[in-house]
């Protein structure tokens, strides 16, 4: 299905759900949960997070979607919701410390001399349930993807997930076209610089 | 030397190779340089095996979809509206019935009310009695409201003008204890944003799914999903650490019993606000 047809359904569904059809929300989640879920994950890295955070974007939308205007498109808003709840579950797992925090002083690229930000840094070792069917380097690059500074990280991690252009990353982050793709390759040159490969 | 070329000066850059791996915006001189560059088509390769890597384990468990559609549908019922029911024209016809019916009760209740109210009110004057005033009413909002809601005996308790529980001989008031919506907003301000900000998330308990939005220099947005005792009891740590609660709605430090706790989920939609940006 292409995308201007995903989206030609998406508003009857709503139309539908507006008029009290139930079932129609039912066949959203169907359709968008999973795009939900690998946004989480791929900011989150773990499945329990990842489960806890879509299952909030949908009980959000659940809420709003009677005063959506459709102004933007359905899987747009719904992205950003995603992002920004995932962003939230993040900083909230640093808050509470429910992993080990590394905080390194590290200046991102391109800023100035005695203009560097404090980077928090989530260790994310896999359990040794998770290793399972993981081999060394998939380990080794999803605990490195983490370490990278949140803009490379989330820029190539909404890369990563299907059918996600340059256009709809940078409409959901906010950013130019030319800045995303910039981000994206960045993010895969330390990648490639750390893993030494 | 070979013929494939390794000269790093003609390559193109990182970001060029990295397009050419999403497939977007490909460049047919970037495409035939790489196939005859080694280290290019090294790179290329190196891009494309992490993003193999980096993309492991991005399925959902298979009952995602069902467990949503569960969570939606026990957090947030939503009532079907009156539009389906209404297109039936025999339910259209009984609903119309029911109404004209409650309509006409409700007349000659009221008419039979006035009536009974204008006798009472005539008593005390027949009586040659003169009518006391309270010289301290309890605030009107402790008060039920002035309508026909139906007030159940356990929701009332009795109490003096402070709201606190009547004793002796003081002025008595019945006072309703309230069920708090299903949404609460509140602005508190602090001393300082950052570390007020990180004490209130260290506060709540794992289950409360905070938001946090950024809404300017000096304000900042918190959503949270607290059962009723547990914001009672967040909303009085938050006062003894003190904050200044700048809202009216309950519950408010100190008035625990105006609250009728049945442990319904709430949102607490709260604003920090830094004090200094407030006296600027």
């Amino acid at each position: 299905m292409s995308k201007t047809e995903t989206a030609k359904e998406d508003r009857e569904l709503i139309a539908r759900f507006k008029a009290g059809e139930l079932e129609a929300f039912d066949r959203l989640v169907e359709k968008h949960s999973r795009r939900a879920y690998q946004i989480a994950y791929g900011v989150l890295s773990s499945k329990e997070d990842a489960e806890e955070v879509s299952q909030d974007v949908f009980i959000r939308i659940y809420r709003a979607l009677p005063k959506f205007r459709g102004e933007s498109e359905f899987t747009t808003w719904m992205y950003r919701i995603a992002m920004n709840l995932a962003r939230n579950k993040y900083r909230w797992n640093k808050s509470r410390g429910s992993q080990r925090n590394i905080s390194i002083d590290a200046p991102l690229d391109g800023s100035r001399e005695g203009e560097g930000r404090t980077l928090d840094v989530v260790e994310t070792r896999l359990t040794p349930d998770a290793q399972v069917g993981v081999d060394e380097f998939e380990q080794r690059a999803m605990a490195e993807l983490q370490q990278l500074p949140e803009l490379y990280r989330e820029a190539l991690v909404l890369r990563n997930i299907k059918e996600m252009s340059y256009e709809d990353i940078a409409g959901l982050l906010g950013c130019k076209l030319g800045t995303i793709k910039s981000r994206i390759a960045r993010a895969r040159e330390e990648l490639r610089k750390r893993l030494a490969v | 030397m070979s013929e494939e070329n390794t000269d790093a000066l003609r390559c193109p850059g990182n970001q060029a190779l990295s397009e050419l791996v999403d497939g977007e915006n490909e460049l047919p001189n970037v495409s035939r340089h790489v196939s005859d560059c080694v280290r290019c088509k090294d790179v290329v390769g190196v891009y494309r095996k992490i993003d193999r890597a980096t993309r492991h384990d991005m399925t959902p468990p298979e009952d995602l979809a069902d467990r949503i559609k569960q969570a939606c549908r026990e957090v947030a019922p939503v009532k079907k509206p009156l539009v389906l029911w209404w297109t039936s024209p025999s339910l259209r016809v009984a609903a119309g019935l029911l109404i004209t019916a409650m309509l006409a009760a409700l007349a000659m209740n009221v008419a039979r009310d006035s009536k009974e109210f204008a006798l009472a009110a005539k008593e005390p004057e027949r009586m040659g009695a003169v009518i006391a005033r309270n010289p301290n009413p309890a605030p009107a909002a402790a008060f039920p409201a002035n309508d026909r809601t139906v007030v159940q005996g356990d929701e009332m308790r009795v109490v003096n003008a402070q709201g606190g529980a009547a004793t002796g001989n003081t002025y008595a008031s019945i006072q309703r204890q309230v069920v708090l919506p299903a949404e609460v907003k509140h602005v508190w301000t602090v001393e300082d944003l950052e570390s007020a900000e990180k004490y209130f998330l260290s506060a709540l308990p794992a289950s409360s799914r905070p938001t946090v939005r950024q809404l300017g220099p000096a304000r900042t947005g918190l959503t949270v999903f607290l059962r009723d005792q547990q914001l009672q009891a967040l909303v009085e740590g938050l006062a003894a650490k003190r904050w200044d609660l700048v809202a009216s709605a309950l519950p408010q430090p100190r008035k625990r019993n105006e609250v009728r706790f049945v442990g319904r989920p709430v949102l607490y939609d709260v604003q920090l606000v830094e004090k200094r940006r407030v006296r600027e």
